[in-house]
């Protein structure tokens, strides 16, 4: 038998894929479109790759002057759309303060009979409009407003219906809604289609393969464990800004929230968000039930802003008694509104709770939503194995929900801390998975320090 | 080499169409030229830069393209031929010293790393190197890279051979440090 070639033999395996470097890839796209007469892509030239070119001095000089444009073209797009699609969830990009887009053509249904309830027709300054047609007030506990909690600005003016009180109602939104977060997975809720908070994301996603869905390449993403909801099911994520246009669920299991059946209606599902607009619009409306009451012009709540104190709500407690939220100025406060629809210890991030309890130097309430299935058993079930105590308050009314627009697992996006300063005016509000930063930030409010910003999170942190 | 391809026209009135095009083919074309000069990315950023540049061009002349990637995959071996030609140029004042055929003294190949293997390709001479990796990663046959080189067979025969004198060396250097 002839002896091999060593040559062939030792570079037999030698070729595998390799992966340009990002910015190599994005530079060299953006000269292609160059000279493809394509001006979107001037503004995200790097110099650095043209260091390297022949003409580069000259194609400084140009940069330079693209550089100028780049700051007005961002604020008139502020999401450019990568041509390197991502590989992993982590690096699906900035969750965007403004959250979804397009028409929800085929949305939830009333539970009940089967139809679609109400349309939604949504938009604020500085986000996209937004039409969504389906009905969000599931499990008849507070309002999402489809995602308002992500959709909505500071400042802005809601009017919306409760399913609580059957009513139509006008909240004006506050610094609650642009709280930052930490987690890449509330880019990956079932946004504008469900209205779930971020635990109910694909947040252990896998990224399958890219498509186009109108024109957009999309990253799509398969989720083996959707949670709260379950099941498996796919989402086709924009990586240019993480809003998800298109959703399919393959198999849905059965909630872990026991007062809450969701499982029929999306089994089977798929949702496509369509009909991008982009403009400054400034109107909120909600076609409600026929007998809702009209209360617009009686409840005008007001909402906690950054750098005001937080109005005085007078809640129960969970063994007697009665606490004030935004009580007592002269210690740093945190305020913890706790998503207990969702079991288990990472969902419910009891952790969070733990790492609260454990400061002497910040007073700390923790207000649950009572209409949760055996709320108290659920809150000594979360709290009693590691020996934490807490005042935990029952928010029957809803008032303090208001203040955060919305449920506690919807618009403010699950579990949502609001931290006052010894001042008693709100420094800051954080929503998602922030717990491995919570010693920081608490750190940081009680020695009245600025409070840290969100950062980006990799897989490994994830849930 | 095999090249799927999904995307299967490229319009110049279209940069979505384009973008999705590059996003295909950049990283093939990046491999490509990245394992043919040795694993040196600096230079494979350049002549990815440079076939792609080339194509853009291309494509100004003409409505559209079909099956795209390996249209480019054209481009880019053109322009690895162009840098291996202007390696030789800068080379020639260096006296190449001639080996006769190497066929003692192989490293064992189950023991040689990629790395090594490739870092090693990036050290011989560029005529060597561009016979090498016709030869053994395209698989060309020797008429087909004396071909492609514009030299007779006997002349691709020798340079062939030093090549594989030059590897061998190279990959002892290296493993010797």
């Amino acid at each position: 038998m002839a002896e091999r070639d060593p040559v062939a033999a030792i570079l037999e395996h030698v070729e595998h894929p390799v992966a340009p470097d990002r910015a190599f890839a994005q530079a060299l796209l953006d000269d292609l479109l160059n000279e493809l007469g394509d001006d979107e892509g001037h503004h995200r030239r790097t110099v650095g790759r043209l260091r390297r070119s022949p003409g580069w001095r000259k194609a400084i000089t140009i940069a330079a002057a693209f550089a100028i444009a780049a700051a007005g073209l961002a604020m008139l797009q502020p999401f450019a759309r990568p041509t390197v699609l991502p590989t992993s969830v982590s690096e699906l990009g900035p969750f965007p303060l403004v959250s979804f887009r397009g028409t929800v053509v085929a949305g939830p249904v009333d539970q009940a009979t089967g139809t679609p309830i109400g349309d939604v027709t949504y938009a604020s300054q500085f986000s996209w409009k937004v039409t969504a047609r389906g009905n969000y007030l599931y499990g008849g506990w507070g309002y999402s407003f489809g995602d308002a909690g992500a959709v909505a600005r500071d400042g802005d003016i809601v009017t919306f219906y409760s399913s609580r009180t059957n009513s139509i109602r006008t909240l004006e939104v506050g610094s609650a809604t642009v709280a930052p977060t930490y987690s890449p997975a509330r880019r990956l809720t079932w946004t504008g289609t469900l209205a779930f908070s971020w635990a109910t994301a694909c947040v252990s996603g896998t990224v399958v393969g890219d498509e186009f869905i109108g024109g957009i390449q999309t990253v799509r993403v398969h989720c083996p464990e959707v949670k709260s909801v379950g099941g498996d099911a796919d989402v086709w994520v924009d990586p240019s800004d993480g809003i998800v246009l298109r959703i399919e669920v393959a198999q849905a299991r059965r909630s872990s929230s026991e007062s809450l059946d969701l499982v029929g209606p999306f089994e089977g599902q798929r949702w496509d968000l369509t009909d991008l607009q982009v403009g400054e619009v400034t109107s909120a409306t909600y076609t409600p039930p026929s007998d809702a009451i009209d209360a617009t012009n009686q409840t005008v709540l007001s909402s906690v802003r950054l750098g005001q104190p937080m109005p005085t709500v007078e809640l129960p407690l969970i063994g007697g008694g009665t606490t004030t939220l935004g009580g007592t100025p002269g210690r740093p406060t945190a305020i913890y509104f706790w998503d207990l629809s969702c079991e288990g210890r990472n969902c419910s991030m009891t952790a969070q709770i733990e790492a609260l309890a454990a400061r002497d130097d910040v007073d700390v309430v923790v207000v649950v939503d009572p209409t949760i299935y055996k709320i108290e058993e659920r809150v000594h079930d979360m709290l009693d194995p590691v020996h934490v105590s807490v005042p935990i308050a029952l928010d029957a009314s809803g008032a303090a929900a208001d203040l955060i627009e919305g449920s506690y697992s919807g618009g403010s996006g699950g579990n949502t801390l609001l931290l006052f300063g010894a001042d008693g005016n709100l420094e800051g509000v954080y929503a998602g998975d922030y717990t491995e930063r919570l010693p920081e930030i608490l750190d940081a409010l009680a020695s009245g320090d600025p409070l840290p910003q969100p950062g980006p999170r990799t897989d490994a942190q994830l849930p | 080499m095999e090249i799927a391809t999904k995307v299967t026209e490229v319009r110049l009135d279209d940069p979505v169409a384009f973008r999705a095009f590059y996003a295909e083919a950049l990283p093939i074309v990046f491999s490509y030229l990245y394992h043919r000069v040795g694993g040196r990315r600096a230079i494979a950023e350049d002549l990815t830069q440079e076939t792609f540049m080339g194509a853009v061009r291309e494509i100004s002349t003409r409505a559209n393209v079909q099956t795209p990637v390996p249209w480019v995959m054209g481009i880019a071996k053109h322009k690895l031929l162009d840098h291996y030609r202007r390696e030789e140029r800068e080379e020639r004042r260096l006296a190449l010293a001639y080996s006769a055929e190497a066929t003692e003294g192989w490293p064992d190949p189950a023991e040689t790393p990629d790395a090594d293997a490739l870092d090693a390709l990036g050290r011989i001479p560029a005529a060597q190197r561009a016979a090498l990796a016709m030869r053994y990663l395209d698989d060309l046959s020797v008429p087909e890279v004396a071909h492609a080189l514009g030299r007779s067979v006997h002349a691709t025969e020798s340079l062939l051979a030093r090549g594989r004198v030059s590897f061998r060396d190279a990959i002892l250097e290296a493993r010797d440090g």
